[in-house]
């Protein structure tokens, strides 16, 4: 239902530089599946996310190729109204802060109705409270009437969280993308909220592209996980598989740097150096300056996507295997 | 750095805290209060911290945890004087904490920093490194006379920072980078305590590694107490040496770091462990979910955890007094 096909995106710096932020991006997601986006914060996943919702400011686009397809239609060439119809009714968006997000002068109820009839305008107030009440309950309010007159300031961080879901969930929309929906609450919390996401996939037959740089909570909620670093597609495949055994070293070092919970206590492995800015990646392959199974040949050329087993995907010369069923 | 404070070094425990409660008054506009006080209904209050007691040893690391609203910020600021306690004690390096003031009150705070959680809004953005670093030494009057350049410009060296830093503005360095500011700044002054609060929350996990290790190191090269908050069971396991749980401002058990897995018993140590194992090492979840308790509703007399507890019974309307297990092991449940 979504195909990204060699995607790649130049932003406009406020300075005038141009930036690379995507490079030669493929990506597919099937119905009723969930695709984990992880990487470090500006390695670009963000802005994938806002490319397919085509949410970007067109003035700050420099020049972007390759397809983006949802469904029958193609992002990159629709134009606004053919969007505006897809945005919220299709493709629903959670965003990252809540706080922000929301507007702080209106009640929960009306941020969501507001949704409803900016798509159908002629709905009726019964039909609208009924889709607002339903979308409530999906993203786990127990009893939501008690909340449609509250403003976001009188809501827990963890109520905001479930309300920046319900306002994405009320169009019933075929696709959700949720950008960080879960940082900064607890575990526990988390755990119910991510539960309830993964939920709404299985039983309704949606798809849900969700974005994090943890990679434990991307286990919980996706099949398919997709690595970025530095704009790059490094690793892509089945989200269980990848992290049982990845076969890029970045991900290798990612899933090494988690904190862990196991009985031995060791302490998470940093790594060396930082995500480079987009104006200065290195020439070879991005990771190719903090690697360190780093070659001569790693610093020459970028590697392109290769296919190791099934859809496992990796970009790296020198993959740490080639693949396991 | 600045001169040793002689006294820092006589007591085993740098920071002790004896039976210490906070309470906010739940807001109310001022019609509401006032026809509740003709009514007789007493103003409603929220405790955010109930008689918690702990100590931290020289060069030990306590681990706080728990989740948001269950006090772990509240006790960090009352501690470092943000809020004034409504009962209770604290003694830092063998001095009184509270009821102090003036000069004297400015003594103990040097021995006690803070990290805070945000990497970006606890940094005066017109401020450069070079401002943001030597402002404690300024109000403390410890500015160095001569060579302030090579002094700063070591305390960088220490938290991984370059001389070229010193001139900078925060805005130039990226979430970790900042974090490292914001370290160097609290040890500016040589405390004998830090307080970390969600100190690597913000963090990439890659960068949050490397905070974690520089926090490491330091402890040990300086014999540093700190007091580690974070909602992160697995971050707060691998750098604790002991962990103290709160929930709804009462501490519900104390431990050694490294028997938080195997023999945190408390039901809400095992629902908080169930979840994070759920999340790190994508362990099934227990079926039961947990009962979403609302933070307002006062539990008077009876356990903290009352109500969301899965084994509460009879015994639980009165609340459990913390109690020693093993050595090193307190935990406030009947049932244990």
């Amino acid at each position: 239902m979504l195909r990204i096909d060699n995607f790649s995106l130049q932003l406009k710096g406020s300075d005038g530089r141009i930036l690379p932020v995507l490079e030669d991006v493929s990506l597919r997601l099937e119905k009723g599946n969930c695709l984990g986006i992880a990487g470090e914060s500006g390695s670009g996943k963000s802005v994938l996310a806002m490319s397919i919702a085509a949410l970007l400011p067109s003035g700050a686009v420099h020049a972007r190729s390759g397809d983006i397809e949802f469904g029958d239609c193609s992002i990159l060439s629709a134009d606004e109204p053919e969007l505006r119809k897809l945005r919220g009714h299709k493709i629903g968006f959670v965003f990252q802060e809540p706080m922000t997000a929301m507007n702080p002068l209106m009640t929960l109820y009306d941020q969501i109705v507001e949704t409803v009839y900016a798509h159908f305008s002629a709905s009726s107030k019964a039909e609208a409270d009924s889709r607002v009440m339903l979308a409530l309950e999906r993203a786990g309010f127990k009893e939501p009437e008690k909340f449609l007159d509250s403003y976001p300031h009188q809501l827990s961080g963890g109520m905001r969280q479930r309300a920046m879901i319900a306002m994405a969930l009320v169009l019933e929309p075929e696709l959700i993308i949720a950008d960080e929906p879960t940082t900064a609450i607890d575990a526990a919390l988390q755990v119910q909220l991510l539960a309830g996401l993964r939920r709404q996939i299985e039983q309704e037959r949606r798809s849900m592209i969700f974005i994090s740089h943890d990679l434990g909570v991307i286990r919980a909620v996706s099949d398919q996980l997709a690595v970025f670093y530095a704009g790059c597609l490094v690793e892509s495949g089945v989200t269980s598989l990848i992290l049982e055994s990845p076969a890029h070293p970045y991900t290798a070092d990612l899933v090494a740097a988690m904190p862990r919970l196991v009985s031995e206590r060791k302490l998470p492995v940093p790594i060396a150096g930082t995500l480079p800015s987009p104006d200065r990646k290195p020439a070879g392959c991005v990771y190719s300056d903090r690697c360190r199974h780093a070659r001569e040949e790693c610093k020459q050329q970028r590697p392109k996507l290769r296919k190791l087993a099934g859809n496992w995907q990796v970009s790296c010369l020198f993959p740490l295997h080639e693949g396991r069923a | 750095m600045t001169g040793q404070n002689p006294d820092k070094h006589l007591p085993a425990a740098v920071l002790e805290v004896d039976s210490l409660s906070r309470s906010f008054s739940v807001e109310k506009s001022l019609l509401h209060s006032a026809v509740d006080r003709l009514r007789g209904i007493v103003p409603q209050s929220l405790q955010a911290l109930h008689e918690v007691s702990f100590s931290v040893a020289r060069g030990e690391t306590l681990g706080l945890l728990g989740e948001s609203g269950s006090g772990k910020s509240t006790l960090a600021r009352v501690l470092m004087g943000i809020y004034e306690p409504d009962s209770g004690l604290a003694k830092l390096c063998g001095r009184e904490i509270f009821g102090v003031s003036g000069s004297e009150r400015l003594a103990v705070l040097r021995d006690m920093q803070m990290v805070f959680q945000d990497p970006f809004g606890s940094l005066d953005p017109r401020m450069t490194v070079r401002q943001i670093i030597s402002e404690p030494l300024k109000i403390h009057g410890l500015m160095p006379r001569e060579n302030v350049d090579a002094f700063l410009t070591r305390a960088l060296a220490d938290v991984g920072l370059e001389a070229g830093a010193l001139g900078l503005y925060p805005s130039e360095f990226s979430g970790g980078q900042r974090q490292r500011i914001g370290i160097c700044r609290a040890l500016m002054l040589n405390p004998a305590l830090l307080i970390a609060d969600e100190a690597v929350s913000a963090l990439d996990v890659s960068v949050q590694a490397q905070i974690l290790e520089l926090l490491i190191r330091l402890r040990s090269e300086r014999n540093l107490a700190m007091l580690f908050i974070s909602h992160d069971v697995a971050v707060v396991r691998q750098i604790s040496d002991r962990i103290i749980l709160l929930y709804r401002g009462n501490l519900v058990e104390e431990l050694p770091a490294d028997q938080l897995l195997e023999n945190g018993c408390h039901p809400y140590t095992r629902h908080l462990l169930a979840a994070a194992l759920f999340l790190r090492e994508g362990d099934r979840l227990p079926d039961a979910s947990p009962a979403n308790v609302s933070a307002k509703v006062e539990t008077g007399s009876a356990c903290c955890y009352f109500q969301a507890c899965p084994k509460a019974g009879k015994e639980c309307q009165q609340r459990p007094q913390l109690r020693e297990i093993k050595p090193g092991h307190r935990v406030a449940c009947h049932f244990v």
